[in-house]
């Protein structure tokens, strides 16, 4: 947001800018519009999570879905109670974000942490409800 | 003739980029009497120190002292708008712990300052965020920066200062008898970045207003000044009936008590998106009323900046929320103008947009809603505003405090590490 005529002549230190269209084909899950908002209460029960997350906006695009993926992981393992939350209310949104198929290495963790095949759990949901 | 080396200039002479200053933390002893304690930059290790003079010349040190901006590159508790104490509850961490508490407020703050820098035109940040000019907190020096608001009709400039309310602070709340044991003062706060993006979001006046003089015999009903479509600011008698409830409801409205005596205002004013809650609850009788030409949204330039609103995941993030709640802070800032007054005296009043008294308003409507859930839970609210409401409950049982922060969908602080801390130490701080 440059509106004024003066140039910015600071040298910015490192950020991470918001994701690109090449970013985007490749990790298709982002933004994260479905799952947000469940993230946002699930992952406040966790006290590490905090913590944890707030490098997001420094993290490149192509790992956040991993720093996710481990902060979930993280937050079940400290409190087995959110196993069912994720199930029930997160796992829909991660679905429909693209989340769950970031490729083996999220799924393989989600599954393993959740107690369950993530794979199956998205065929149940995709499955027509008799 | 054959020059000394000393005397040559370099052949290829290179311009130094500048470096925006540095964010640091300190965490004294005794925020009361600010000389030693702990210090911590981003990325950095903690250090202890004695005195002022041996902290790095170079860093913006923010401080958890009250009057912690003594010297030139010291800044109060309230520069970011969120204390260190706060953005330690948050975090889920002890200011005091300088293994990893300290340090991780240092890599919040480090962060806050990384996306200040890439979010605003900045143009020389040693001077940018100098506390002379009356910049001091940061939302001062993004509200110095960002293109003005617009023109304010002389006329209007009373009626929006009187219609402005920032925090609202309950009348002697806390003050009930409780028998049910000792209490402690919990703080609620919705997601900071959701919920600037949600006030940026609003319709807001144009600055073409239309004056109706006697409401009354201009037949200007309540419904009409209620129109979205044309926002007004209202004259009103606002008066509450007998409270009937488990609590008082004119009490909870606040109408008028802010959380500083010096500023309160009569509230003869009420802009529409106030209103629109308070009829629900009090009797108003309107005597007059500004009504604008219509509703607009924020210009692109005053909206929440690019790089906070590019991916929804940064709302996950504290940092970029710290940001957030600066720049509306920012936008629903008044400024200082100065006054000519009788016998060739002046005075320096503040001048508020109408946008900035929208704002205020949708923040006050917004809180109202958590402090009255509140309230109908059983528990004393002492105040509401930012998006956050501070109540009295039971100092050594957190489940309800938890399972109500889900009922309102707040974020903070992170009452999880609290609970952990709890069962630890076995005691309990002040949460907020």
């Amino acid at each position: 947001m440059n509106t004024l005529a003066i140039p910015n002549r600071m040298r910015p230190p490192v950020l991470r800018k918001p994701i690109d269209d090449a970013a985007k084909t490749r990790w298709p899950a982002f933004p994260l519009v479905n799952s947000l908002p469940v993230l946002n209460r699930l992952l406040v029960q966790d006290a590490r999570a905090p913590v944890l997350l707030d490098p997001i906006v420094q993290t490149a695009p192509e790992k956040r879905a991993r720093l996710i993926g481990d902060v979930i992981a993280q937050a079940v393992r400290n409190n087995p109670l959110l196993r069912e939350t994720v199930l029930v209310q997160a796992l829909p949104g991660l679905k429909a974000d693209g989340l769950v198929r970031q490729g083996p290495e999220m799924s393989d963790l989600l599954s393993a942490v959740i107690g369950h095949d993530v794979h199956e759990l998205v065929r149940d949901i995709d499955r027509p409800q008799a | 003739m054959a020059l000394g080396k000393l005397s040559q200039l370099p052949s290829k002479p290179r311009q130094i980029t500048l470096r925006p200053p540095r964010f640091g933390v300190i965490a004294f002893q005794n925020p009361q009497a600010p000389t030693s304690g702990a210090a911590c930059v981003a990325g950095g290790r903690p250090q202890m120190f004695g005195g002022r003079t041996e902290l790095a010349s170079d860093v913006l040190w923010i401080s958890n002292a009250p009057k912690g901006d003594y010297a030139q590159n010291f800044r109060a508790p309230g520069f970011l708008r969120v204390s260190t104490p706060n953005i330690a509850g948050d975090l889920g961490v002890s200011l005091t712990d300088l293994v990893e508490g300290l340090p991780s407020v240092a890599q919040t703050v480090g962060r806050v300052r990384d996306i200040l820098v890439h979010a605003y035109p900045w143009y020389d940040l040693s001077l940018d965020w100098d506390s002379s000019g009356g910049r001091k907190t940061m939302s001062d020096c993004i509200a110095q920066l960002l293109p003005p608001l617009g023109e304010i009709p002389p006329a209007l400039e009373s009626p929006l200062r009187q219609a402005c309310q920032t925090y609202s602070s309950v009348p002697d709340g806390g003050l009930r008898p409780y028998d049910d044991g000792p209490r402690s003062i919990y703080t609620l706060r919705m997601n900071r970045l959701t919920y600037a993006n949600y006030l940026c979001q609003q319709m807001f006046p144009t600055n073409s207003w239309l004056a109706v003089a006697d409401a009354q015999h201009q037949g200007a009903t309540l419904d009409q000044l209620l129109d979205p479509d044309f926002p007004s600011l209202v004259e009103a008698s606002v008066e509450f009936s007998g409270d009937t409830g488990p609590y008082s409801v004119s009490q909870l409205a606040a109408v008028g008590s802010t959380s500083s005596a010096s500023k309160t205002t009569v509230r003869r004013w009420f802009s529409q998106p106030e209103l629109a809650w308070l009829v629900e609850h009090a009797n108003v009788h309107v005597l007059s009323a500004y009504v604008s030409q219509g509703a607009r949204p924020l210009d692109p330039m005053h909206r929440l900046p690019e790089i906070l609103m590019a991916d929804p995941v940064y709302a996950l993030s504290l940092s970029a929320g710290i940001v957030a709640e600066m720049h509306w802070d920012a936008l629903a800032k008044g400024s200082s103008v100065r006054r000519a007054y009788p016998g060739a005296t002046f005075k320096y009043v503040q001048q508020l947009t109408s946008t900035a008294v929208w704002l205020r308003a949708f923040d006050r409507a917004y809180s109202f809603q958590m402090a009255k859930a509140v309230a109908d839970r059983g528990y004393d609210v002492s105040g509401y505003g930012y998006g956050a409401v501070s109540f009295w409950g039971p100092k050594n049982d957190l489940q309800p405090i938890i399972d109500l922060s889900d009922e309102l969908g707040a974020t903070y602080p992170n009452l999880a590490a609290i609970r952990e801390r709890m069962l630890i130490g076995g005691s309990m701080e002040s949460v907020s």
